[in-house]
């Protein structure tokens, strides 16, 4: 559908369906192709990715990889270093950190994954509103966003976090991390909305949309059907810089003790313990610090590479 | 080209990271090897050799030489008038002593009197006799106008110490000298903690206070006088010449030095650069622990405090009621869950776990000082506290949490977000409990919620939480304020009485309430001692709280210097800082 619709379409009609492998010349491919061998072309992307599928693999996973329970602790192995059967070292209960360093890091990149769904849905919504209609809705909807990018957002993060433990919801009681992932969510979703917005308004003026609206198109089937699938790329873009940015909120807020509450690990809350400790046992606050560290810039990366394999114009050049 | 590229875009983002986990994370471990810039500019000097020390008994005292004491923070006045931090209090009690002190066994000891104060037999005159031919470091003579002045100032209108006691006296007489008399217009009883500093008669006026020289210049009759005070650096202390006691102080000089933290402080110890370190808590153990082939080691006193778990007997909903047999809690209002819940407490594993060992187990509200009431600690025992649950009527339910009439045994445990080895406790609470059935939840928050006061709702003060974990007890001698204001039943805090109170379990029992109204009404010690000892029995019967381990007032130190104590009082580590000496 993506593909279909895009405005270079038209530069590689119908070849899409290269279900005949014919190696006979270097002939135009599908935007979906290209973009795969931009990306692959992308060094630093593709390291990312693998490093990041490794750390889902071990995230998910997390049983299959360790005989010890996140939570159990043995007492007298407190501040154990790095060795063959704790391969992290443990931590100030005796616990295993290659364990929790795992566990952790359900939590922490579930709230990323959370968060920037909330912040695209929302991001998206208002920038086609906004971009598409134009006028006062634009006017309105801009201001807004304005507002929320001028509010500190750590301040109001810590407010919405404490009101929502207060309000006492079933799914938002201590150690849930649904309501500071869709916390950070609400607060995060400006830039999305700033970008939708300027390619939608560009895409309007195209010749697609045009004769869309020539022929009659409601307004929801143009945004929906010819607009929205063309300002995926920037969207995706976004929203892998985005997940980098939660995880580090999550890490920040849980440093602060607003975050996801113990015994649950989440690579913020790990480190947050380690401020006394860092002299005697810095393993407990290097591991998960790297976990952090990797994740976000591996994710850094895709984006990057995202960015160069799903430009259309770099595209047609290439 | 590209490559490059990418690496400096990995450069770039690596530094941005850091910097955007600065603000979030004031000690952020990405940053572990950035020590402050403000860190001793110029270093002090490690102790002069004192010259040629003559004698060959290696216990024989050396005079001379100074020490660096490290401090996290800065006092910001040295007047006991307007001093408001702990850190100010134990700088000031260097330069300016007072009448009667708390010794490092939390005993009242006189220092400027020449003995205890003794009362009379209704309890309503007291009397103090000062040590004769004392001076203040100025010169000027220490006597029973310096008392009176003294008294004038902390019920004066500028002063911001507390008059708790002083406001009661009806006249102080100065018979000669050096006898004071004063007459109360109601019993107080612990008059021992009154006059615990003298200022000089001639320190400045009173309706001038802010404005006395005085403050960042204070005169007592301490071993130390200040010589030197440079704002964020250091504070220099030289020795009293004319201290009351011949040769002493036996130091030269004691110094208090900034420190950006306490992290900094704990390299400085094991460099040798700071002699003490002062403040600082048992999650320091393990780091102490590893400096000890450095001869560094640690004072404490018992403060008189216990870290305890707060059980809430009435309702969590925040109406703060004043009287929980009306309104029960669920669960914790029956006191065979309650015994269980302490029976299922293994206090010396969580002493032996998180703090080495190094403190005793919590067993009585009155751990230290004249009134010790010294109780059988609880006894661990998970048979026995599964049966007292039975016994209740709690049943275990399929998902091994116990239950009874609908209700499950699950309880949250709240304390202020952010204290290491409280979460730490709560974990292993946490996992000590299951077994019995008892699922507990850990729910901390931010200290301001927590603490707030009544009017800004404060879980504590509303009574919203199951159970609290925090520190709190008698500090500093005496325990009537303590007992009253956390035991008896007037101390509920609740829309009647606007809050006040810290009895936050809404515990009432009558017979603590009349022990406490009697002991407060006389000032016969011993009288005293075996009402708050009535009281302490009851408490452990009745468990309004269990009480986990007893908390120290802690320094660290290097062992070269001798006589270093702790008082636990707002006095702290100066505690007879003339009997310091440096042993080679």
């Amino acid at each position: 559908m993506t593909e279909k619709s895009s405005p270079q379409s038209s530069s590689a009609p119908a070849s899409s369906k290269n279900s005949a492998p014919s190696k006979l010349e270097q002939k135009p491919r599908s935007f979906g192709q290209l973009a795969l061998r931009q990306f692959l072309q992308h060094r630093m992307a593709v390291v990312g990715l693998a490093i990041l599928l490794v750390i889902l693999i071990l995230v998910i996973f997390a049983p299959l990889f360790t005989q010890y329970s996140p939570t159990d602790m043995v007492l007298r192995d407190r501040f154990q270093p790095p060795s063959a059967s704790h391969w992290f070292g443990t931590d100030d209960l005796g616990r295993d950190m290659w364990t929790r360093v795992w566990y952790g890091g359900r939590i922490s990149l579930s709230v990323g994954l959370l968060s920037m769904a909330t912040a695209i849905a929302i991001g998206t919504l208002i920038g086609l509103i906004s971009g598409f209609f134009g006028g006062w809705s634009d006017a309105i909807l801009m201001r807004i966003t304005e507002i929320f990018l001028s509010i500190p957002r750590l301040f109001v993060l810590i407010v919405l976090t404490t009101f929502l433990r207060k309000l006492d919801l079933p799914w938002a009681r201590a150690g849930s991390f649904w309501p500071i992932a869709l916390v950070i969510g609400v607060l995060a979703w400006m830039t999305v909305a700033r970008l939708v917005r300027g390619d939608t308004m560009s895409l309007r003026q195209q010749e697609f949309v045009q004769a869309a609206v020539m022929i009659g198109a409601s307004n929801r089937r143009i945004l929906f059907r010819h607009i929205l699938p063309n300002v995926t790329s920037s969207i995706i873009v976004a929203a892998t810089l985005g997940l980098a940015g939660a995880i580090i909120t999550e890490s920040g807020l849980s440093y602060l003790g607003f975050g996801v509450q113990l015994p649950t690990p989440t690579w913020g809350n790990m480190l947050s313990n380690t401020q006394n400790q860092m002299t005697t046992a810095p393993w407990t606050a290097i591991f998960p610090g790297m976990m952090i560290f990797i994740t976000v810039i591996a994710i850094n990366f895709i984006g990057d590479g995202l960015r160069d394999a799903l430009d259309p114009y770099r595209v047609e050049r290439g | 080209m590209k490559t490059l590229k990418h690496i400096l875009a990995l450069v770039v983002l690596a530094s941005v990271l850091l910097a955007a986990c600065q603000p979030a994370a004031p000690a952020a471990p990405a940053a572990p090897a950035e020590q402050p810039s403000a860190a001793p500019a110029e270093k002090p000097t490690d102790i002069p050799a004192p010259t040629a020390a003559p004698t060959t008994d290696p216990n024989a005292v050396v005079p001379g030489g100074k020490i660096v004491i490290g401090t996290p923070q800065e006092p910001g006045v040295l007047n006991p008038l307007l001093q408001a931090s702990s850190v100010e209090d134990w700088v000031s009690a260097m330069i300016i002593e007072g009448l009667v002190l708390v010794d490092p066994a939390g005993k009242y000891q006189p220092v400027l009197a020449k003995e205890l104060p003794t009362a009379t037999a209704d309890g309503l005159t007291i009397t103090w006799k000062l040590k004769e031919g004392v001076k203040f470091s100025d010169g000027s003579d220490f006597n029973c106008d310096d008392v009176k002045f003294t008294l004038d100032a902390v019920l004066s209108d500028a002063s911001q110490a507390s008059t708790s006691g002083y406001k009661d006296i009806e006249t102080l007489t100065c018979v000669d000298p050096f006898t004071v008399e004063a007459k109360f217009t109601k019993v107080y009883a612990p008059y021992m903690r009154l006059f615990n500093f003298i200022l000089p008669d001639n320190a400045g006026k009173l309706e001038d206070l802010d404005n006395w020289a005085f403050n960042r210049a204070p005169i007592g009759t301490g071993p130390w006088v200040l010589k030197e005070w440079k704002a964020g650096d250091q504070i220099i202390l030289e020795k009293n010449a004319s201290f009351r006691e011949e040769g002493k102080p036996y130091l030269d000089s004691v110094i208090i030095k900034i420190l950006p933290s306490r992290e900094t402080g704990m390299q400085l110890l094991g460099t040798s650069e700071i002699n003490v370190l002062w403040d600082l808590v048992e999650s320091d153990f393990p780091a102490l622990e590893k400096l000890a082939d450095k001869n560094v080691g640690y004072a404490g006193a018992v403060t008189g405090e216990n870290e305890l778990l707060l059980l809430n007997f009435g309702v969590t909903d925040g109406s703060a009621p004043a009287d929980a047999t009306n309104a029960p809690h669920p669960i914790l209002s029956d006191l065979k869950v309650r015994e269980a819940l302490q029976m299922a407490t293994d206090k010396q594993a969580i002493v032996d776990a998180l703090l080495s060992g190094n403190v005793k187990i919590g067993s009585t509200v009155l751990p230290a000082g004249d009134f010790a009431c010294p109780q059988e600690p609880s006894v661990y025992d998970m048979e026995k506290a599964a049966a007292l649950l039975d016994e209740a009527g709690w049943k275990m339910g399929s998902d091994n949490v116990r239950e009874k009439d609908g209700v499950k045994m699950e309880l949250k445990i709240t304390s202020s977000s952010g204290n290491q080895l409280r979460e730490q406790t709560e974990q292993v609470l946490q996992k000590m409990w299951e077994p019995l059935g008892v699922k507990l939840v850990i729910e901390n928050v931010p200290s301001d919620t927590l603490f707030a006061g009544w009017s800004s709702g404060g879980l504590r003060k509303v009574g919203k939480f199951d159970i609290l974990l925090y520190t709190t007890g008698p500090f500093g001698g005496d325990p009537d304020s303590h007992l009253f204001s956390n035991y008896h039943s007037l101390s509920i805090p609740s829309k009647d009485n606007e809050g006040s109170g810290s009895n936050y379990s809404r515990y009432s029992n009558p017979d603590v309430d009349a022990w406490l109204d009697e002991a407060s009404a006389t000032t016969d010690m011993a009288k005293r001692a075996e009402l708050y000892c009535n009281v302490a029995g009851q408490i452990n019967k009745d468990l309004p709280r269990i009480f986990l381990y007893e908390r120290l007032l802690l320094s660290g130190y290097n062992k070269s210097l001798q006589n270093f104590q702790i008082s636990p009082s707002f006095v702290d580590l100066s505690w007879e800082t003339q009997n310091w000496w440096l042993k080679k």
